[in-house]
């Protein structure tokens, strides 16, 4: 069940004062927008949603990707390694990759050997459970998972800082635009949605 | 691979060669050889750049054969950085033709009486030395363009830039890469410097007329090479992950765990980061007409080189790699990923160690020498370093020598040698692999992620808290082990999680030396070499007062996540009781 701990990017998602932009690109520029997916973005969840449900049912991930695809996790910049324990907080920063080279990415990998390497930072988990409702997080994806993911949630919405947009999509061919107002001067955060344009 | 060259810069009349039989280091190679040459021939209280120091080139035990990923190359030698043993080792064509050539190492002895430089050519048919003084000062690059005018483009050369003729404490030896270019280098210690010291300008390798080395059991070998290629190429790390995006893949998880330092170690987070990241500088370099995906060795597979193109589509740099970026880039606030390119090709033509050279403009940032994020700064800092002025030669003796020039406390070395690319605040278990080490300050001492399988040390229990001891300790003895065979480090991850792709290691080795040879082996030979280590350093005045962490490592906290670190020296002092 996709959705069930990630909210549709709905005037209840976004407030008034953020504007919505859609866009339509060629598949090879697609991957122009994952810098704003490294850096981070928006997403309008239901807080309080432990992480397995979360990529499970919010992001629609099956069980085998979340175990062989997603092993680096962390949640406000801490290496998580349980991730039924962890919550998703409204307000929280969220990043997902995969295994990681090196001995530093063998430390940071969920529940892997070398993990008492990094304990002074390490995701405690979440003792109480938390009150579920309307809430925000900011995601980040990383390696693969930027290339796996981003397109999905590109075309389901996220909320991304205007001024980061507005250089990425200086680089678009203008038809990009469509009938879109200019970008130019805009502050805040803009909801964006960007659908890979359909040959033929 | 059964003899060793020896070459005599000291000899009456010029230099002289020497090939002898490997003898009493028969079976040895890489690490291995380099350690046990230098602690055995050199005496540690020699000056670094005396004639008393030794500079042993050696590729690694399954180098020069048709293993993949076999064709890393130890340099070893009395640090003039650290003052104690130092082996370092590169990528690049230099192993495979050396081992074809026979030769398990080369030994450069002694020291020319005059000033003068000299090149070094080795084929089928034997060594020529000849001394050529228009070689003083090239750029790597020019240089290897020189060489291949001489010798033609099926050579493969090991050279000093400017920094090792100037005998700078940063210098590299550098190792050309597939296509003939200066881009692989054995960079931490200042080795570089030790073969400018000898006189040596290039040793050029031409294994025109010889073949791959023959192992004793063909087709056992043959399949176990086939395993060990199918393991490496299904692994997400060694087959997804680093032939899409490099080595630089690591800059956002890092970044996010808060243990990326940023502007000399003041914070552990960087703003630009996902600028200057391997999915970005992947995607950059795809768009120019460069290449993320490439080997820096025949024979490698993972092929997490690449080649970065300036705007106009032109060669500029290899793919600069993740310690490159981080020490050029967030260490001195610079999120422009063209400009830090830059910095690696100078680094590259000159002959300096992109980490120790990113961290000593950090230093000389925060001594006011230029502004953090100041990227054309920092490049004149670096060409100061390739013409030798007053300053350059002040900071191309790297972070530690800088720091003390301009009376500056936040210095992040360990026995004077820059520390690498992860805080250890954030990540305490590297802390102790960065104070315990006996090469100094550096990551690929404790690398080898592959101790559960290899049962180094049997189970260590994660909520002891001599566990990070115990890891530390683990790592460092695997590293030791792979960095003899001439494998790649990279291999780690694979053999790691697969245990038949460690089987095919093991079946590799066993195969070619006709052994039956296990994990604990492995084992041993990394314990041996450490063993060396630590006796040479020992009696070169490198106690335990020096296995130890900067002092502000232990006073200023680390943001995101305000920590400091917590290991005590008690407990650093146990890393090596075995």
């Amino acid at each position: 069940m996709r959705g069930g701990c990630l909210l549709p990017m709905t005037e209840s998602t976004r407030s008034e004062a953020e504007r919505a932009l859609n866009l339509t690109v060629p598949a090879d520029r697609l991957a122009c927008f994952f810098p704003l997916l490294q850096k981070g973005f928006a997403l309008g969840v239901l807080a309080g949603c432990p992480l397995r449900a979360f990529l499970r049912d919010g992001l629609g991930l099956t069980a085998e990707y979340i175990e062989a695809r997603i092993q680096t996790i962390f949640l406000d910049g801490k290496p998580v390694d349980d991730i039924d324990t962890a919550l998703i907080r409204d307000g929280a920063t969220l990043a997902l990759a995969p295994a990681m080279p090196g001995l530093m990415g063998a430390m940071l990998r969920r529940g892997g050997y070398y993990a008492p390497m990094r304990s002074g930072i390490t995701h405690r988990g979440d003792a109480a459970p938390q009150r579920i409702g309307q809430g925000r997080i900011v995601m980040k994806l990383f390696g693969m998972a930027l290339r796996e993911l981003g397109p999905m949630l590109l075309e389901r919405g996220i909320g991304v800082d205007a001024g980061d947009l507005v250089q990425i999509v200086r680089e678009l061919p203008g038809d990009c635009l469509g009938g879109v107002v200019s970008l130019d001067g805009a502050t805040g955060r803009v909801w964006l949605q960007v659908q890979v344009e359909q040959k033929g | 691979m059964d003899k060793l060259l020896r070459i005599n810069m000291s000899a009456e009349g010029g230099p002289a060669v020497g090939v002898t039989p490997v003898g009493e280091y028969t079976g040895l190679g890489g690490r291995a050889l380099t350690s046990a040459v230098v602690s055995k021939e050199v005496p540690p209280l020699a000056h670094p750049l005396g004639e008393d120091n030794k500079l042993v080139i050696a590729p690694g035990m399954l180098s020069g054969t048709i293993a993949a990923m076999s064709g890393r190359c130890s340099v070893g030698g009395k640090s003039p950085l650290t003052g104690g043993i130092k082996e370092a080792n590169s990528g690049g064509q230099a192993a495979q033709v050396l081992a074809r050539l026979g030769y398990a190492a080369i030994i450069l002895e002694g020291k020319p009486k005059e000033n003068d430089l000299y090149k070094v050519f080795i084929n089928k048919d034997g060594v020529k030395i000849t001394r050529d003084n228009s070689l003083k000062m090239l750029g790597n690059y020019d240089l290897v363009e020189k060489m291949k005018g001489e010798y033609g483009e099926k050579i493969a050369c090991v050279s000093i830039g400017p920094a090792g003729e100037m005998k700078m404490c940063a210098a590299t030896v550098a190792f050309t890469d597939m296509e003939l270019r200066p881009t692989r280098h054995a960079g931490r210690g200042g080795l570089g410097a030790v073969m400018g010291s000898k006189g040596v300008k290039v040793i050029v390798l031409d294994d025109a007329g010889m073949s791959a080395r023959a192992p004793k059991d063909v087709e056992k070998f043959r399949t176990a090479n086939k395993a060990f290629v199918d393991g490496l190429k299904k692994h997400p790390v060694t087959g997804e992950g680093l032939p899409a995006f490099g080595t630089n893949i690591l800059a956002n998880v890092i970044n996010e765990a808060g243990a990326y330092p940023t502007n000399n170690f003041l914070w552990g987070r960087f703003e630009g980061t996902s600028k200057i990241s391997g999915e970005t500088e992947a995607e950059l370099e795809k768009a120019r007409g460069g290449n993320p995906t490439h080997g820096c060795h025949r024979g490698c597979v993972i092929r997490c080189s690449g080649i970065y193109h300036d705007k106009d589509g032109n060669y500029l740099t290899k793919q600069p790699e993740y310690e490159t970026v981080w020490a050029h880039g967030a260490n001195c606030g610079i999120d422009d990923l063209d400009k830090i390119a830059l910095m690696d090709r100078l680094d590259d033509d000159f002959g300096l160690d992109t980490i120790e050279m990113g961290a000593t403009i950090g230093v000389a940032m925060e001594a006011g020498l230029a502004k953090f994020g100041d990227a054309d700064a920092a490049i004149q800092l670096i060409r100061e370093v390739g013409k030798g002025s007053p300053l350059g030669r002040i900071l191309g003796n790297g972070a530690g020598m800088t720091g003390r020039a301009f009376g500056i406390e936040r210095v992040p070395v360990v026995k004077n040698q820059a520390l690498p690319a992860y805080d250890p605040r954030a990540i305490q278990g590297m802390g102790v692999t960065y104070a315990t080490s006996t090469m100094g300050g550096d990551h690929t001492a404790g690398y080898a992620v592959a101790t559960n399988i290899l049962k180094v040390g049997g189970y260590v229990d994660p909520l002891k808290p001599e566990g990070q001891i115990e890891l530390s300790r683990n790592l460092q003895i695997a590293t030791a082990a792979i960095d003899s065979t001439g494998m790649c480090l990279f291999i780690a991850f694979a053999i790691m999680d697969q245990p038949e792709t460690f089987q095919a290691l093991l079946d590799l080795l066993s195969a070619f030396y006709g052994l039956s040879m296990t994990g604990d082996d492995v084992t041993a030979l990394g314990k041996k070499v450490l063993t060396w280590e630590r006796e040479f350093n020992a009696q070169a005045g490198l106690t335990k007062a020096q296995d130890r962490l900067p002092e502000f490592f232990r006073k200023e906290l680390l943001p995101p996540h305000n920590v400091t670190f917590q290991v005590s020296d008690a407990e650093l002092d146990t890393v090596f009781d075995w």
